[in-house]
């Protein structure tokens, strides 16, 4: 979790957003039918496929408007300008943020570029190679070629036996690329 | 019932069945004990490799990768000091301490044995209190359902919310939210699908879980990877000392007795259940201040009641339908892919069912007794696997997880997604467990509701008339209420006023 200032700041950005959400939700179940013939009555509100997402786009806005209160009070609007703006200036510095940037990257990357695109073994296998080089290497003991060869050997092998046990004996056949 | 349950002992002694229930204990203590993985993500990955297996074999994997893994973070508690999970925590306190006097060994037999007892406990809560349960829940109408999953999903939020219960109570909504997408079942109307046709069938459950589960705790961990983790040498004698735990028998009791309770609670689960009888063993302890410093009731205590829990959790999942606990939903999710729809009526349809799952209960806590101790040493080595390894592999796990129950890439995508999301929420305080039974309660709180209003021509009546409802509908205020501080001062005042008069008139 955020430290608690900036955590209060998150807050009133994240709840505004929520009640918006909410009101989305209102406005568009207010767009699905509310009169209903289907068990023989004419006008039976009860039953619309709104009502529910109303309820709950109701209680998402009070809620919400809880968490947005209680953040202004514990100074969520304080210098949320200046510190949006020095938090926008450390990223460069934010080692943290960089290796969470990375690991979303990696397994976007995997995801959207390469399963559907080329064969899911190798796919797999380059994904596993390039997400342990880059997050073990620096920590890890012994020589270079020792270490990239045990990445190797798990990058060709976890894929390699986990997708032989679903398709032998789960008849779970792995993504094709397309075309 | 305790007929059954002998015979379900019995019955369930086959060749295969043993076997899966030793490696999926393994596998389970493997995943608890290694830091960043949980029961939870086991329990969801073995259910995307167990679908196809008759219901009993799957169920047997389950329960005993749920029960190893609830169990496992002890290991890495008291050998490394770095808990597994948020339940471990409260052991490593302790357990660490006396591993580093040189009682690594008597910390993970004591550990051992107290989860094999909270274990069975929790079996035979299970045994004994779901009957009474299931005779309650035949008396519930829709109205009765729509208000047990309100309550599940805010109770939830209360419990688990770190910073503000309401941030609890937004994510369960955004849970119900995102199960009211798809095609509705009453009127067939599509809600929320933006002309995406993958969205008209609902949003599955396993890529939410997977997602919500998986995805954050890998960026976490790998983001976190500079933090620094010490460990000790060896283990010393491993048998367990039974004069030991007599002597903690109460305090085994009490912490049994609460790992219970939280566990029926709707979504709290095993981490609350363990700092909890940990707080209440420090509280009734001679030398309190022993506590932190390598005291064994420190190790005894959340170990009983998280595997105690884990009965408990199993409760309103088979009678009511409604998860216990984060692993338990995903128990609750694997049970719906089987065709089985848990409830009131599954005494019907599958009588032997609780007394089935109180059997495999009982072997997989004969299978942590057994491999969690013979695993004690080999565990120092399992330890040292590098969590930068592991974590791309379990990316690839969820991967495969989400494609194999549906065989579409949307799913894939559907995982990340909601895993990325799921992660800004809980960097900004919002918990993960209410959302996930929000989207597991969506669908029979939407019909209920609706079902309610229908069998009384849209009155409110069947919501503040019943007596059941009457008091869901209490406790759901209650719960909001109790979050107020304004709520609370005014109480207080109420209070000194009633009370404080009579003990001024008694004095």
């Amino acid at each position: 979790m955020l430290p608690r200032k900036s955590l209060r700041r998150a807050d009133v950005a994240m709840s505004t957003g929520m009640i918006l959400l909410g009101m989305s939700v209102i406005y568009a179940a207010s767009g699905m039918p509310w009169q209903s013939t289907l068990t023989g009555g004419s006008a039976q509100w009860y039953l619309s496929p709104g009502l529910f997402p109303t309820v709950v786009g109701a209680l998402l806005i009070a809620f919400s408007l809880r968490v947005l209160i209680i953040a202004i009070k514990e100074g969520g609007t304080e210098e949320l300008v200046p510190a949006t703006i020095a938090w926008l200036r450390g990223i460069g510095g934010n080692h943290r943020l960089h290796r969470a940037a990375l690991a979303v990257g990696l397994m976007a990357a995997y995801i959207f570029l390469g399963i559907g695109r080329v064969p899911f073994l190798a796919a797999s296998g380059i994904f596993l190679f390039v997400a342990i080089a880059l997050f073990w290497w620096r920590d890890a003991e012994g020589g270079l070629l020792r270490t990239a060869l045990i990445t190797a050997a798990i990058a060709i092998g976890v894929p390699l036996l986990l997708s032989t046990l679903f398709t032998t004996f789960l008849y779970v056949p792995m993504p094709q690329p397309a075309g | 019932m305790l007929g059954s349950f002998l015979y379900e002992i019995y019955a369930l002694v086959t060749p295969l069945n043993m076997v899966v229930m030793a490696g999926s204990v393994t596998l389970g203590i493997v995943f608890g004990a290694l830091p960043g993985l949980t029961a939870t993500l086991a329990v969801a990955l073995l259910s995307t490799v167990t679908f196809t297996l008759p219901v009993e074999l799957a169920m047997v994997a389950l329960i005993g990768a749920y029960v190893g893994a609830i169990y496992g973070p002890s290991h890495a508690s008291i050998l490394l000091g770095i808990p597994g999970s948020a339940a471990g925590a409260a052991t490593a306190l302790d357990g660490h301490k006396l591993a580093l006097q040189g009682r690594a060994g008597e910390a993970i037999s004591l550990a051992t044995t107290a989860s094999v007892i909270g274990t069975v406990i929790g079996l035979f809560a299970l045994i004994a209190l779901s009957p009474i349960l299931v005779k309650l829940a035949l008396q519930f109408t829709s109205a009765e359902f729509f208000l047990l999953a309100l309550f599940g999903v805010l109770i939830c939020g209360s419990l688990t919310s770190e910073d503000m219960p309401a941030k609890g109570w937004v994510a369960g909504l955004l849970g119900l939210l995102i199960a009211s997408v798809g095609m509705e079942t009453i009127q067939g109307y599509a809600r929320f699908t933006f002309g995406i046709p993958e969205l008209a069938g609902g949003i599955d459950l396993v890529p939410v879980i997977l997602g919500g589960f998986a995805i954050p705790q890998i960026i976490r961990v790998l983001r976190d990877l500079d933090s620094h983790r010490g460990s000790v040498s060896g283990v010393n004698k491993l048998w367990p000392r039974w004069g030991t735990l007599w002597r903690a028998k109460f305090g085994i009791a009490r912490s049994a007795s609460l790992g219970v309770g939280i566990g029926v609670i709707p979504g709290v689960g095993e981490d609350i259940a363990a700092w909890a009888a940990y707080d209440a063993a420090k509280k009734a302890d001679k030398e309190p201040e022993t506590f932190g410093h390598g005291n064994v009731n420190g190790v005894i205590a959340p170990e009983v009641a998280n595997n105690a829990c884990i009965g408990g959790a199993i409760i309103p999942v088979l009678t009511l339908g409604v998860p216990g606990s984060p692993p338990a939903a995903m128990l609750l999710g694997a049970l719906n892919l089987h065709g089985i729809r848990p409830g009131p009526m599954l005494t019907f349809e599958f009588p032997n069912f609780i007394a089935q799952m109180g059997a495999m209960l009982f072997w997989a806590a004969i299978g942590i007794f057994v491999i969690g101790l013979s695993m004690a040493k080999i565990s120092l080595q399992v330890l040292r696997l590098p969590v930068a390894i592991l974590m791309p592999c379990v990316a690839f796990l969820a991967v495969l997880g989400s494609w194999a129950l549906g065989l579409n890439m949307f799913n894939i995508y559907l995982m990340l997604g909601f895993g990325v999301i799921v992660y800004f929420l809980e960097e900004m305080g919002y918990p993960v467990a209410p959302l996930v039974i929000g989207v597991l309660l969506g669908q029979m709180a939407d019909v209920s509701l609706r079902r309610a209003l229908l069998g009384s021509n849209g009155s409110f009546e069947p919501f503040l008339m019943r007596p059941v409802a009457l008091i869901l509908l209490a406790l759901i205020v209650i719960s909001l209420c109790l979050q107020s501080e304004a709520f609370k001062r005014g109480f207080a005042r109420l209070w000194t006023k009633i009370f404080g008069r009579r003990e001024r008139q008694a004095a």
